[in-house]
């Protein structure tokens, strides 16, 4: 049942932004920040405010996939599935209206904190550990004196230009809103959008190998050729598998998330690097759209914990269980 | 390429569970007894037809065949734990592995009642060994080319020619043989047809092939005027290209594809515990580890596939190709990360491992299926040929 909402979900997020995103559109955009056709769009879907944020997590996977897939600049992950979703869990009300941004962070430690997507955000919502217990609250983004930057996506990645605020409407929380509760959600959405951004860039690799001709025939007719796209193949379909053992073990999956975040890291390593080689040289070029692809993947695979981080977490905790206590835990 | 929709099965997941219990149990009863050492790669090398036959007497053997050839009529999802458990624990299953993985159920699929009748439940009580004839000295890949020839006699056939890299054929009571019984009319295919051979037999003679490091699995097997009744052709003649590509299916969807140095990896994790705080470690064995969990995620898919009805071939060739250089690569880990020199004489089990791994490293992307091969079947499976 979850499996065809998601479906149907993904399908209408599809169809409607690939009527409005362009390659063109989206290097426009980069310079603002925002593709803000594309972010209409998809709150007119209703995929904006508390219907989003109550998302549960397999049709949220599908969405940021589906919004990732079809390359639109906008803040929908870390908006409604992270910010939103954290501010609502905590009772803080949000309008639909804004794009609240979020911020692992104590409001006396912020400075030099880069925040995604935070030059839009009227509000960031703030989580935080202290003295052992886990709190959200939200700050008025002004007050963080942002300095605008970008990820290598080319999407918002905004400083802190303060070490400390005051914040506003703290809350306590439960472990699932700690930070690792947190930070275990935002790895896992980083681990479906970079699926839908390897999944394209593997369409449009496909493609290319049966299209262009070189020495009088299609380029996926050499042997090489076929064996870099059977590669391809082989790295999605493991990330695939991987992305779903990690939503079907929800809030309890904090090692399959960590696997997760490590092996479609290495993934897209792999697509990533494969689809430039197939494409040759016009691959590379702003003007033929790849990049809008690749950028995305080799900037997703940094945020909420790099693979060194969650393998070290992953290693540190099958270590700690020993030889049976990790076998158990893998096969339960 | 399909990815399967898992549908939630209460009442599988505890049954699984139950049973999972049951054989981790089993095993360490079995190990505590010093009834088998731990081995890796211990499908082709842990040859033990008294543990055989304890897995046969406890249901765990032809698990998804039906109750009257001796099987449980349980599902694939419940077989692929009970093999998962018994390879992490480097059991010694080699001796019924390939009458049991692959023999059985092609016997089911295209064999005559009486060959379902007398050859299957020996297999599922652990007592049969079947050794595959298929490849030759000239034919390793191309299986399509394969030049033993079964000559038309009175009431059946006599097969002339030579195999080699049978597993187990010095301790098979059966083999199946892949020959040429006629031209195809032009079309090689379809002049092939599968023989099962009982043994011993007269005319047959049989050679050990040893590996690098001496030891004897696999063996040469020639055939001179081999001959074999009627009954025992399976399927029709003709048959022996569709049987034997759905057979070398079955083969390569299982964990045994990226379980084979499994051990080590516990070995590594266990011995890990005396170097705490090794930040280069914990990173090392967290990315062996991902990539463990994401193959049993896909060959657990491939398994809900099979079970859903589908041969998903790409699937399991992809499965494949990225298992195996899985174990390649845990094989050459743990000399890098521990102090320690691998060595078969070595009382210390991750030395042994070790050097158990890095010596039969070399087979394990080529056996089944060499993953060049693979990757021709997925490029098919994508369109591309």
């Amino acid at each position: 049942m979850g499996g065809m909402q998601s479906g149907m979900l993904a399908e209408s997020v599809s169809r409607a932004l690939a009527d409005v995103v362009t390659t063109r559109g989206t290097l426009e955009a980069e310079a603002r920040g925002l593709d803000e056709a594309a972010w209409r769009t998809l709150r007119g879907l209703g995929l904006a405010g508390e219907d989003a944020a109550s998302l549960q997590p397999e049709e949220q996977a599908a969405v940021v996939e589906a919004v990732a897939h079809a390359g639109a600049l906008v803040p929908y992950a870390d908006s409604e599935a992270l910010a939103r979703f954290v501010a609502q869990s905590a009772g803080i009300e949000t309008d639909a209206g804004e794009t609240p941004a979020l911020a692992l962070a104590s409001p006396d430690a912020l400075s030099g904190h880069r925040i995604p997507w935070g030059r839009h955000a009227a509000r960031t919502i703030l989580a935080f550990a202290e003295g052992g217990r886990n709190f959200v609250a939200y700050v008025p983004t002004a007050e963080l004196r942002l300095v605008e930057g970008a990820n290598l996506a080319g999407e918002p990645s905004d400083k802190c230009g303060v070490e400390r605020v005051t914040a506003r409407e703290r809350r306590e929380v439960e472990p699932a809103l700690s930070v690792a509760g947190i930070r275990r959600r935002g790895a896992l959405y980083r681990g479906a959008a970079m699926l839908g951004a390897a999944a394209r860039a593997n369409e449009l690799t496909l493609r290319y190998a049966a299209d262009r001709k070189q020495f009088g025939k299609p380029l996926a007719q050499f042997q090489v050729i076929q064996a870099y796209l059977a590669q391809m193949a082989g790295e999605l379909y493991a990330a695939r598998a991987i992305l779903a053992t990690a939503l079907r073990a929800g809030e309890a999956g904090m090692l399959e998330t960590a696997a997760a975040k490590v092996r479609i890291g290495q993934a897209v390593q792999v697509v990533a690097a494969l689809a430039h080689q197939v494409h040759g040289a016009i691959g590379f070029t702003q003007e033929y759209s790849l990049h809008l692809w690749t950028r995305r993947m080799w900037a997703w695979r940094e945020e909420f914990g790099n693979e060194s981080d969650w393998a070290r977490e992953l290693g540190s905790a099958a270590i700690a269980l020993g030889s049976d206590g990790y076998w158990e835990r893998m096969t339960q | 390429m399909k990815f399967p929709d898992l549908p939630a099965d209460d009442a599988l997941d505890a049954a699984c569970k139950a049973l999972r219990a049951e054989v981790r149990a089993f095993l360490r009863e079995e190990l505590a007894s010093g009834d088998f050492e731990p081995e890796c790669d211990s499908w082709l090398r842990g040859y033990d037809p008294a543990f055989a036959r304890k897995l046969g007497e406890r249901g765990w053997l032809g698990m998804t065949w039906p109750k009257r050839y001796g099987g449980r009529e349980r599902s694939p999802r419940e077989r692929y734990v009970v093999i998962e458990e018994l390879l992490a624990a480097g059991a010694p299953v080699a001796g019924h592995w390939i009458a049991e993985r692959q023999v059985g159920s092609s016997i089911l699929r295209h064999g005559t009642e009486e060959q379902k009748q007398r050859l299957v439940p020996p297999i599922a009580r652990g007592e049969s060994i079947f050794g595959a004839c298929y490849s030759e000295p000239d034919v390793g890949s191309d299986l399509a080319s394969v030049k033993a020839r079964a000559q038309r006699i009175d009431g059946g056939w006599s097969i002339s020619g030579t195999k080699v890299w049978t597993s187990q054929g010095h301790h098979a009571d059966h083999l199946f043989v892949l020959c040429r019984t006629s031209d195809g009319g032009g079309v090689k295919q379809r002049g092939l047809s599968m023989l099962i051979v009982e043994m011993p037999a007269r005319g047959l003679t049989v050679r050990p092939i040893r590996l690098l490091t001496g030891e004897h699995h696999f063996n040469e097997m020639i055939f001179e005027g081999v001959e074999v009744p009627d009954s025992m052709v399976l399927g029709a003649e003709g048959d022996g290209w569709k049987i034997v590509t759905s057979d070398l299916a079955m083969e390569r969807s299982g964990p045994e594809r990226f379980m084979s140095t499994v051990p080590l990896l516990r070995e590594m994790i266990r011995r890990a515990a005396e170097l705490p705080g090794d930040s280069r470690l914990q990173i090392a064995i967290g990315e062996l580890a991902s990539r463990f969990w994401a193959l049993r995620s896909m060959s657990i898919g491939v398994a809900a596939l099979m079970e859903q009805g589908r041969e998903p071939a790409v699937e399991a060739a992809l499965v494949k190709d990225l298992g195996t250089r899985f174990e390649g690569d845990v094989a050459h880990a743990a000399r890098q990360l521990f102090p320690m020199i691998p060595s078969l004489d070595s009382a210390d089990p991750l030395e042994n491992f070790a050097a158990q791994s890095i010596l039969h490293a070399p087979a394990f992307t080529l056996r089944g299926g060499t993953n060049e091969v693979l990757r021709g079947i997925v490029a098919r499976g994508l369109g591309l040929r």
